[in-house]
């Protein structure tokens, strides 16, 4: 029954709402693939099957009873083990928090469930969403299910691969510096990081007060709109959520792109650091769909991708140290050694240098929403390369990606998959929205999914190559 | 200005007990953000305020002093 792990949540809420599909036997069918296939790709670091198909049990008699809650009713989902999840183990995939129950939910965890969702389990994460691939944690880290060999990439690692290779329909992931992008690229999948505030951040362990975001990750654009559309909510417990008002985040779904204004921040990925050939031969492609979907090109400019990147470092620097002071001055062995390095030197950076960068900071957003004056979206690739060997890419020296900016900047950014390689790899866009417009970068992402083959591609899990391995 | 040792640096933060298998990757990255903080250290102007400048919420009606 895997092709049943295959569905979008937009096919498979119709069949469900109609009754031609249980949500128990959609369950089961996930329950299934994750034992057949994930001692391989290690999504999970926990599975919640009884407590799933109890869920599962109840939306079916709900939906029985004529009382169908919306497209997220009886939907399987995997959240990122950051998320609280009352009674659940909660870790951050961190010895540090090995034995963490919280008591409540978090308050999108809360949101998907009052919507019907289905929560299979806790997802694989970098620790703290910050580490990077680390094999000194009481879990492994994530595999890539287009070549287990590669890079998942991160930090919502788990969510990335488990919806590329149909271990959940969605997931939740969050991003600071690219946490959700970056591993949507590398999978293949769609990853919204939403405006910042729009989703509450409320029960999600931080990282970075005034970087983190939470959002969905999904095969298409489409279901990351039919996440949003649960996910966006005003919460007065949170000290960022914003409140804009109602948004209807799938108003624009199936449209055309007639007379958009793209802005393409071409010096990012051909002067401030160079993507490889296939990711930019990708892109230009993607460009001329756009184009021939009626959209207008411009080339624009923003700071310069270092710029970006220093106020990421002097930013999270410091929230991320004051947020493990203790547990870093404490028990520093309970961390792995990447997320303790990378913590750690928040330590370092100076009162001073931490409010400059917010006040350059301030500029950069000031200068973003003058050059979106003249353009409806931004575009970039995602990651500068289709995904890498696992543990080789190194966060700290690496070569850079475009995904930071707009964790600076707080903007709505949409990852979608542009292509592949010729060895069936993934490749990635980024489509960049003005504050609170998420429905018109789902909107771009939508119709470039529509108007090209990327979403019919899977990666082949054999069960006999797993066995081997 | 004075270059301070990183040992001393590391003791200052309190960071006596990190790990030394890992010092010098910590020390590596800590020289990749002194680099980055210096070359933001602009000119900036008395009134640039920085991004997440300090709000309040009114008072809820109903609530306080009752006479």
């Amino acid at each position: 029954m895997s092709e049943l792990c295959f569905l979008t949540i937009a096919e498979a809420s119709r069949r469900i709402r109609e009754r031609s599909l249980s949500p128990v036997e959609l369950c089961q069918a996930y329950l299934d693939r994750i034992s057949t296939h994930d001692g391989a790709l290690n999504a999970y670091i926990l599975v919640l099957h009884e407590q799933a198909l109890a869920a599962a049990r109840q939306a079916e008699a709900e939906i029985a009873a004529g009382k169908w809650k919306g497209p997220l009713h009886g939907i399987p989902l995997g959240i990122k083990d950051i998320y609280d999840t009352a009674g659940v183990a909660t870790t951050g995939h961190s010895a540090l928090c090995r034995d963490r129950v919280p008591p409540e939910d978090a308050t999108t965890v809360r949101l998907l469930r009052e919507a019907g969702a289905v929560i299979l389990g806790k997802t694989a994460t970098w620790e703290f969403a910050i580490g990077g691939v680390s094999f000194d944690l009481p879990w492994k880290p994530a595999r890539n299910p287009w070549d287990k060999t590669l890079d998942p990439a991160g930090s919502s690692s788990g969510s990335g691969a488990g919806v590329a290779s149909g271990l959940c329909m969605a997931a939740m992931g969050t991003d600071t510096g690219g946490s959700i992008r970056s591993p949507a690229a590398w999978n293949g999948i769609a990853g919204l990081k939403p405006t910042y505030g729009l989703v509450s951040r409320r029960g999600v362990m931080p990282l970075s007060f005034t970087l983190d975001h939470a959002g969905p990750m999904c095969w298409t654009a489409e279901d990351c709109a039919l996440m949003m559309q649960v996910l966006a909510a005003h919460d007065p417990l949170d000290p960022g959520s914003a409140n804009p008002g109602p948004i209807d985040f799938t108003s624009g779904l199936g449209g055309n792109l007639s007379g958009l204004r793209i802005g393409v921040v071409r010096h990012f990925f051909e002067k401030d650091a160079p993507a490889d050939t296939v990711v930019v031969d990708a892109l230009e492609q993607a460009l001329g769909v756009f184009q021939k979907s009626g959209a207008v090109l411009k080339d624009v400019s923003l700071a310069p991708l270092e710029t970006y990147y220093d106020l990421c470092a002097l930013i999270m620097g410091p929230e991320s140290f004051s947020i493990h002071q203790k547990g870093l001055t404490g028990t520093p062995e309970l961390y792995g050694a990447l997320a303790r390095v990378r913590i750690g030197a928040g330590a370092f950076i100076s009162g001073t240098d931490y409010v400059n960068a917010l006040r350059l900071r301030a500029k950069l957003v000031a200068q973003a929403a003058e050059v979106m004056k003249d353009v409806d979206v931004l575009v970039t690739p995602t990651r500068h390369t289709p995904p890498e060997p696992l543990g080789q890419y190194d966060v700290n020296s690496g070569r850079r990606f475009y995904t930071r900016p707009f964790n600076v900047l707080g903007l709505p950014a949409l990852s979608v998959c542009s292509g592949f390689t010729g060895n069936h790899l993934p490749l990635s866009m980024q489509i960049v929205g003005r504050p609170f417009e998420d429905a018109l970068v789902l909107k771009v992402g939508d119709a470039f999914e529509k108007a090209t083959p990327y979403r019919q591609m899977r990666p082949e899990l054999r069960e006999e190559a797993i066995a081997a391995q | 200005m004075p270059e301070i040792a990183f040992l001393d640096r590391l003791h200052a933060a309190g960071l006596d007990s990190f790990p030394e298998k890992d010092r010098a990757a910590l020390e590596q990255t800590v020289q990749s953000m002194d680099a980055a903080a210096a070359r933001i250290r602009l000119d900036f102007a008395f009134a640039d305020e920085p991004s997440n400048v300090f709000r309040l919420a009114p008072a809820a009606r109903g609530t306080g002093q009752q006479t």
